[in-house]
């Protein structure tokens, strides 16, 4: 497409801003927006636009007819208070975020670095519950052996270690 | 000090709190007031929806009122509200869609939409000749020759280079022109 700027363009412009086509301007306008392609175009694409926005802001059905004033004044007001609330509230939320991953990360590493310590102690529970010494004669207990129920305990422990660290992040993710 | 200077002290400094927020509120307002229908205008017609610019329009007043820039002067903030309702649009199109356009039943459309297009579109030749331009297009046409502003104003608003406003505004122009022109051309049309 060739480009082509006409020198009359900001003339033609400005008489059109000012409501002033066709009537308010001399003839030698008019002759020129006659024969100038360029602002043949802006004439009838300016009147086409201004027109359409007339109506758009004259027309009783159209408009910002759901909101008022008031009504978004109070909303912005309820959204900056809000927004004032999350501010303040961050540090603490990213402070248990990273204690709770310190948290994770020690006791990983803890487990990691004294797993032989932690492996053999497990082991000595074990051996311990399968000896004769521990043995419960409850009769209410059927006959179990601490062999049988010691490693149900520790399951269960540690299950509801898991759940309620769960729901502990579970909580924590949801305030965030 | 004593407490009851200190109590007295918060009270006026609570009533002057209030008394700003409340001409804070009358000067919004009447801000509201002046400009709310061009800026749904605006919407309406380079969306094309209604409904679209109904809720484009309180979010872009809402930002607008957070941003807390109803000190500035009257052009500064109208050139700040076209400027977040220029980028609500263009977040607008940028999201996924739920089903494509295509998919939708017309009647749909029809129902979603019944007080823009269609009325708005009889009225005047603007509406087909403008549904066939791009989004880019129809808002710098718009913010142009309907809103009359500036070029550096279009750029602000838009975010375009202020260099490249005039090439792209020239480049619309004349399929705009082409496009009116075609539909006046139309035999059928207007009988």
């Amino acid at each position: 497409m060739k480009l082509f700027f006409c020198s009359k363009q900001e003339e033609v412009m400005t008489v059109l801003r000012q409501g002033q086509w066709p009537e308010g301007c001399d003839q030698t306008l008019h002759a020129h927006v006659a024969v100038c392609q360029e602002c043949n175009d802006l004439v009838l694409v300016t009147q086409t636009l201004q027109q359409a926005r007339r109506e758009t802001m004259q027309e009783p059905g159209f408009g910002p007819n759901s909101a008022t004033a008031a009504m978004l004044w109070w909303r912005s007001e309820l959204r900056l208070r809000r927004g004032a609330v999350e501010r303040m509230t961050r540090p603490v939320a990213v402070t248990e975020n990273f204690a709770l991953i310190g948290m994770m990360i020690a006791v990983v590493g803890l487990a990691t670095w004294q797993w032989k310590q932690i492996a053999d102690w497990l082991l000595s529970l074990t051996n311990l519950a399968s000896g004769n010494t521990l043995y419960l004669n409850d009769p209410e207990l059927g006959g179990f052996g601490m062999a049988s129920w010691l490693p149900m305990v520790l399951m269960a422990g540690l299950g509801t270690f898991v759940v309620v660290w769960g729901v502990a992040v579970l909580l924590l993710a949801e305030r965030d | 000090m004593t407490w009851d200077d200190i109590i007295s002290q918060a009270k006026t400094s609570d009533m002057a709190e209030t008394e700003r927020l409340l001409m804070d509120e009358e000067i919004f307002a009447a801000f509201y007031h002046r400009t709310s229908r061009a800026v749904w205008a605006y919407l309406a017609r380079v969306s094309g929806n209604a409904a679209l610019a109904d809720d484009l329009l309180q979010e872009s007043y809402l930002r607008f009122l957070c941003a807390r820039r109803l000190k500035d002067d009257e052009n500064a903030c109208r050139s700040y509200l076209f400027r977040i309702a220029t980028n609500l649009l263009r977040d607008h199109w940028r999201r996924p869609q739920t089903a494509p356009l295509e998919e939708v039943p017309e009647a749909a459309l029809i129902a979603a939409d019944n007080r823009c297009s269609e009325r708005m579109d009889s009225q005047t030749l603007l509406g087909p000749a403008f549904v066939r331009l791009g989004p880019r297009e129809r808002q710098l046409l718009w913010l142009a020759y309907a809103e009359g502003c500036t070029h550096r104003e279009i750029a602000q608003i838009t975010g375009l280079g202020a260099a490249s406003i005039r090439i792209l505004l020239f480049r619309a122009r004349r399929k705009m022109a082409r496009l009116l022109r075609q539909q006046m051309l139309k035999p059928e049309r207007k009988s």
